[in-house]
């Protein structure tokens, strides 16, 4: 009797699999000519108008970035919430906060929704009546639950990273602020990627405000209390930037197109989704003591959160709530550590730990909401 | 009398086919299912790590490329 199976037993599955892999992953590394043509017709059609036709020589617009003093993790809502000021001096970092879906806790309750915290910085532009946008140097954009906030026609295919530089110049032409991500701090050495603003250029480099994780910055504050401190940008050439700013290039920007929702609204908002949060947060927890999929998972810094709301319900005389949040931030803190997404992989039960030790403050603080 | 074409194609196919065409059942398991691992890492948790520009997602596909390669090479030695 022959030994192994007959060719023609196999060839049929394992050239039906490979097609499903080729099919599947071709998006990946292959251009994609009819995306980026629509891409690129329906960014003209809905920024016709905003933009220069020719970006100006050079820009720097006066934003100024955020530090949580000491921080760590929470780059995107430092250069979010700066920019957001600079559009409109009347929201400072706390306001930002209070409109991101601070007490938000998810429990994937629709396809959209992952398990975990739930500040999102675009759902912030999405209340003070922005639309939010996301470019890449690729096709393939993340699966929606990741990128909840922006509408899918929003995520912009741009063919290299020359033309995505030259899109950004004209946005910063037109008072546009974006923000990008880029895989290391270009003037820390820091391991991680950072999300930075992008608020100027000339002919020799850019400007970003990268919120500062050094504590020299902010000697003698305390993360999780303190209130933000301002920084000015910091200078990087272009080398400098193409050096950092690679892999699919994101380029974030939200553009105006109607109407702030009113606090009394976004605290009903955060009312309800507070008073859900011991639910969806034992949900979270035992999401993650099955092995979730950490995709599924977001890994957020809580701890402004918490000093925000304290603030919050300090300026408003409830002292009760107010210290209870004090409490809560405090325990974030004490449990803190750098918590970048790719940290959850690796530590899974670090985030057991503390949404299982801050669980307490969640429920009560929940019952206490007027 | 296998070819030793055929289960090289068989092993490009997917990893470990082409030590089942040639008997080699014991390899044929190892590669199917390091393979199945590596392709579960990448479509399901790949995209995340490329997001996060986490170095992961590069070993994933150099891991990819050797395990296709070494099945290739080691379909095509074996066979007899």
């Amino acid at each position: 009797m022959k030994k192994g199976l007959p060719a023609k037993f196999l060839f049929i599955p394992g050239g039906i699999i490979f097609l499903i892999i080729v099919w599947t992953i071709s998006p990946q590394f292959l251009p994609n000519e009819a995306e980026y043509k629509k891409d690129q017709a329906y960014l003209a059609e809905v920024m016709n108008g905003k933009l220069p036709e020719t970006p100006s020589p050079e820009v720097k617009l006066p934003v100024k970035g955020y530090i949580i003093a000491g921080g760590a993790g929470t780059c995107m809502v430092d250069a979010a919430a700066g920019i957001a000021n600079f559009y409109e001096p009347d929201i400072d970092f706390d306001t930002f906060i209070f409109y991101a879906n601070p007490t938000l806790i998810m429990a994937k309750r629709d396809k959209n929704e992952r398990y975990g915290p739930g500040l999102s910085i675009m759902r912030a532009f999405k209340n003070f009546g922005y639309i939010p946008f996301r470019g890449a140097t690729t096709p393939i954009h993340p699966p929606q639950n990741i990128v909840a906030d922006f509408e899918p026609q929003n995520l912009i295919y741009f063919k290299d990273v020359k033309e995505e530089l030259l899109f950004a110049k004209k946005l910063l032409s037109a008072g546009i602020v974006p923000i990008v991500g880029l895989q290391h701090d270009p003037f820390e050495d820091i391991e991680g990627g950072v999300f930075s603003s992008l608020v100027g250029y000339n002919k020799d480099g850019v400007w970003l405000n990268i919120s500062p994780q050094s504590e020299r910055y902010a000697p003698g504050k305390k993360y999780y209390l303190d209130e933000p401190i301002r920084y000015e940008p910091r200078f990087a050439s272009y080398d400098l930037l193409m050096k950092y700013w690679t892999g699919e290039h994101q380029l974030l920007w939200a553009v105006k197109s109607g109407e702030r929702k009113s606090e009394a609204e976004i605290y009903s908002e955060n009312k309800k989704n507070i008073q859900e949060a011991p639910v969806t947060l034992q949900k979270s927890i035992e999401f993650l003591k099955n092995n979730g999929n950490v995709s599924d998972f977001t890994a957020a810094s809580q701890t402004p959160e918490a000093a925000v709301l304290y603030r919050y319900f300090q300026a408003k005389g409830n002292l009760a709530l107010a210290n209870q949040y004090k409490e809560l931030a405090k325990t974030y803190e004490s449990l803190r550590q750098s918590e970048s997404p790719g940290i959850v992989a690796s530590d899974r039960q670090k985030m057991i730990e503390v949404l299982t030790t801050v669980y307490p403050h969640i429920f009560k603080v929940s019952t206490l909401w007027p | 009398m296998k070819n030793k074409k055929v289960a090289a194609f068989l092993s490009l196919l997917f990893p470990g086919f082409g030590h089942l065409y040639i008997g080699k059942y014991i390899d044929a398991i190892v590669f199917v299912a390091g393979a199945g691992v590596l392709w579960y890492a990448f479509f399901l948790r790949g995209y995340y790590l490329m997001m996060s520009a986490n170095p992961r997602y590069y070993l994933v596909l150099v891991a990819l490329i050797f395990v296709y390669l070494f099945s290739i090479f080691d379909a095509y030695r074996k066979t007899k």
